[in-house]
């Protein structure tokens, strides 16, 4: 149904998976530079999939990340970017869930919040591990 | 190349070492010469978020700690000119708090040298810490040379940490410093 990689390298764990119309991506571990480009083309083929399917939201779970860098965090300021460039009609949004333990998550998030506050919505959520 | 590690005192007798020595001029010290790669700069990170954590009973402060030693250590690596990398993490204690200084050195390029000053002054002027950081996101949107350009404004503006560096030759040493609470119960183990 879906065309998307996902990502088991370099401390770092990411797998999409689409359940009721709902697209979502589950981040696990640490992303550093080592895993730049595969979340880049983990993003590329996640927007293409979103557009092929008309979706109006894909959720992004980093509850059970550790640490992202500055060069992935910025993967996903580019694929805001390709999102901001499309005919509104076409425009979804990215639901971010971070961990309401991990203040850092909110932290860098609200960045992307700032960038494109019309496309992303931050919600908090317990640790996935006290869930 | 040798790799050095030198940590002053021994992790394990941190907290015996402040009680017993009252306010050193420096309560903890870690010095590490090394040829990192990003790898390595991860073991770096893990290693650090472990000592704050334990150092603070804190782990936003150990994060923010942690990703600043990453992001600078990280720039080592990709400029670094003969690949060799110094880190210098120091705690000096005031207080119920803690000056943390982490310290990057490495030699670069004259081209590489020219951009990092322009970074760094931007970043190190700037009075509001969120607002460049926002600006540079934006500008990060539009790069395609494979950097982002967001690693030192994002230490100001998630780690509350204080930017400073020095240009010498070839040799650019980067600082960061903030001061951090201990927790409470931090506080009643290290004066029991």
């Amino acid at each position: 149904m879906i065309d998307i990689p996902q990502i088991d390298a370099n401390d770092l764990q990411a797998s999409p998976s689409f359940v009721d119309g709902q697209l979502s991506l589950s981040f696990a571990g640490s992303a550093d530079s080592r895993s730049q480009t595969a979340i880049e083309s983990m993003l590329g083929r996640v927007h293409s999939e979103a557009l092929r399917l008309g979706l109006p939201e894909v959720a992004i779970d980093f509850r059970d990340c550790d640490f992202v860098n500055s060069s992935c965090f910025k993967a996903f300021v580019v694929w805001l970017e390709q999102i901001q460039e499309l005919d509104p009609a076409k425009q979804y949004r990215l639901r971010f869930y971070s961990d309401d333990t991990k203040a850092w998550q909110r932290r860098s998030l609200q960045a992307l919040s700032c960038f494109a506050i019309e496309l992303v919505h931050i919600e908090s959520k317990p640790s996935r591990a006290g869930s | 190349m040798r790799q050095v590690l030198a940590v002053q005192p021994p992790l394990g007798n941190i907290q015996q070492h402040m009680r017993s020595s009252g306010l050193a001029s420096e309560d903890a010290l870690f010095e590490l010469r090394f040829q990192p790669s990003v790898a390595l700069v991860s073991t770096v990170r893990r290693f650090v978020t472990d000592f704050y954590r334990e150092l603070f009973l804190d782990a936003d402060v150990s994060h923010k700690l942690a990703m600043a030693t990453h992001e600078m250590l990280e720039n080592t690596v990709h400029y670094s000119i003969d690949r060799r990398s110094e880190l210098v993490i120091s705690l000096h204690r005031v207080g119920t708090q803690y000056v943390v200084t982490i310290r990057t050195k490495n030699r670069a390029s004259d081209e590489r040298l020219h951009k990092v000053r322009c970074a760094l002054d931007e970043v190190v002027s700037a009075a509001d810490p969120g607002a460049l950081y926002n600006e540079l996101v934006r500008r990060a949107a539009k790069r395609r040379d494979g950097g982002s350009g967001l690693g030192l404004g994002r230490i100001r503006a998630e780690a509350d940490l204080e930017l400073s560096y020095a240009i010498e030759g070839d040799t650019v040493v980067v600082t960061a410093e903030g001061r951090f609470q201990q927790r409470a119960s931090a506080l009643s183990v290290d004066s029991a």
